[in-house]
């Protein structure tokens, strides 16, 4: 589904971002980015979204350069994709169910339809019961779930989380990652970034080890055999 | 496999997706009411100004008319010609496409007009031996030019019938400057004040494009069009420009009501009779379709100055 080929991205002359990166998603898959602050992690996620063009190499998406796409067209590439951002990102000014029901008002769905589906994703993040609150009424635990129905209420076939459980304790931070475990059996591609060591360690997925914008490691852990 | 419910056509998109806009487009500015209410009181002044300046324009037109009929052309005839020639000949006049009326007045009329006259009459009875000429009096259509009339009364007086044509070409000539000079200052103003509506808008919208900048940057990463995403400033410029052109009428007809006694006045004192009146119901229509335009035009070229997608 994904393809990283020889990546690489540069702010301005001495500031490289990645370097030489490659790797390949599977359709379905979910994996881990990880690394320390700087690493590249989130400089991969925009990548995919197109926020930002790569310096060099090739991504393709579902066989597609996305490089190739023209400004006008990279909306239709990312409806398709939903992001969580570690700063939730939510509209101050809209209530947590128009909030969710925003993705699919966009894609021209009905408001009946948008805010039918934006509830039963609010209770599938535990959540229902908020839905007319405000984001500043929540606490931060509270927004990020809210974050990520939004993001996967239009059901895209990708995920893009960045620091989803940055802020959240670790209970709090593993409810979130078995809701991204759900999405995934669905058969979302989940991409998280994530330097929770403790938490990548509980989830036994794929993880790509990122340092100073190198891809250094690329494993499937195996699972314990002596975990409780 | 993902189970996705079917994408909504793309007409059903485009309705739904302004008719969102329009709700959007018009709570956007009650956000911040106060500097909304100012923005809308500056637009109506912008647009009062042009609109007075052309109301104005419309009444003088009028004025003007009025004062162009007073400047007829005095035509006189050889006293020689008799009834059945003077009727041939007014006909031949009236035939022409810049004459309005023409009348007749025979040499006993001129004298009796001119006895009503306490200075003229003495000078009439010393001039009692003399036969008067028939005169036409010709009135021009309202609005010819100064040009025409010039060619129509070279015409008349090269015509072996006709021994005199008296004609007030200063009179037409100064109201025809007077005129167009009015007329070019209320265009210049007109065009003067639409610019300041868009620069004014233009700010307007830029500030809100900022202070909604995350917002969109939201809005553009979960998937919304540029179209999508400046659909709502655009139903705001419209609206906070119709509600603006709405204002500038009130602001007329209240000027115009305040005006008018003193204008009534005045008038009479020049020996007219005309009322001041305001606009009909398609000007008033027109006013509010121009207003909207400029205001959808300033909108639409604020919103490609602040690129989007730069944000």
């Amino acid at each position: 589904m994904i393809s990283f080929k020889r990546v690489s991205k540069s702010y301005g002359k001495d500031n490289k971002a990645l370097r030489d990166v490659s790797f390949e998603v599977e359709a379905g898959e979910m994996l881990f980015l990880t690394g320390h602050s700087g690493a590249g992690k989130t400089t991969i996620l925009r990548l995919l979204m197109a926020m930002q063009g790569v310096s060099y190499g090739q991504i393709c998406v579902n066989g597609k350069d996305i490089s190739t796409i023209k400004s006008k067209k990279i909306h239709k590439y990312r409806l398709d994709i939903g992001m969580i951002f570690q700063d939730h990102r939510l509209l101050d000014n809209k209530t947590v169910l128009e909030n969710v029901a925003l993705p699919l008002q966009i894609r021209g769905y009905s408001d009946s339809f948008s805010f039918k589906s934006a509830r039963t994703a609010l209770q599938q993040v535990s959540i229902g019961e908020k839905a007319e609150f405000y984001p500043q009424e929540l606490s931060s635990g509270q927004q990020q779930r809210v974050g990520i129905a939004r993001a996967f209420v239009s059901k895209p076939s990708l995920i893009l989380a960045d620091e989803p459980t940055g802020n959240l304790d670790p209970d709090l931070s593993l409810e979130l990652m078995q809701i991204f475990e759900q999405l995934n059996k669905q058969g979302m591609t989940i991409i998280i970034a994530s330097h929770d060591l403790f938490l990548i360690k509980r989830l036994q997925k794929r993880v790509l080890v990122l340092d100073k914008g190198e891809l250094i490691d690329d494993f499937n852990p195996q699972p314990n055999p002596y975990a409780p | 496999m993902i189970k996705k419910a079917p994408q909504p056509s793309v007409l059903i998109k485009y309705l739904r997706g302004h008719k969102r806009a329009i709700g959007e487009g018009f709570f956007m500015p009650w956000q911040q009411p106060i500097k909304s209410v100012m923005t809308i009181l500056t637009l109506a002044i912008c647009f009062f100004v042009p609109l007075f300046l052309w109301t104005t324009w419309l009444n003088y037109d009028e004025l003007k008319q009025s004062w162009q009929q007073q400047g007829s052309i005095a035509v006189f005839v050889e006293g020689k010609m008799d009834l059945k020639e003077a009727g041939v000949f007014i006909q031949e006049i009236k035939e022409m496409p810049i004459v309005e009326t023409v009348a007749l007045t025979n040499s006993k009329q001129i004298k009796a007009r001119l006895f009503e006259d306490a200075q003229f009459s003495q000078v009439i009875d010393l001039i009692q031996s003399e036969d008067f000429p028939k005169q036409i009096s010709v009135k021009i259509k309202p609005g010819t030019a100064v040009n025409a009339i010039d060619d129509f009364v070279n015409n008349l007086t090269i015509n072996p019938q006709v021994e005199y044509v008296s004609y007030d070409k200063q009179w037409f000539t100064q109201l025809e400057a007077i005129t167009q000079t009015l007329l070019q200052m209320a265009r210049i103003s007109a065009l003067m004040f639409l610019l300041i509506v868009m620069v004014i808008l233009g700010n307007t919208i830029a500030n809100e494009i900022t202070d909604h900048k995350n917002e969109l940057r939201l809005l553009e990463l979960i998937g919304a069009s540029s179209a999508q995403t400046r659909r709502n400033f655009l139903y705001m410029g419209v609206f906070l420009g119709t509600i603006a052109a709405l204002l500038s009428l009130v602001f007329l007809k209240a000027s115009f009501y305040w005006l008018e006694e003193t204008v009534a006045s005045l008038v009479q004192n020049f020996g007219l009779n005309i009322t001041l009146h305001g606009l009909s119901f398609m000007q008033t229509l027109s006013v509010l379709f121009i207003a909207i335009l400029v205001t959808w035009l300033a909108t639409r070229l604020s919103l490609s100055s602040q690129q989007l997608n730069q944000l």
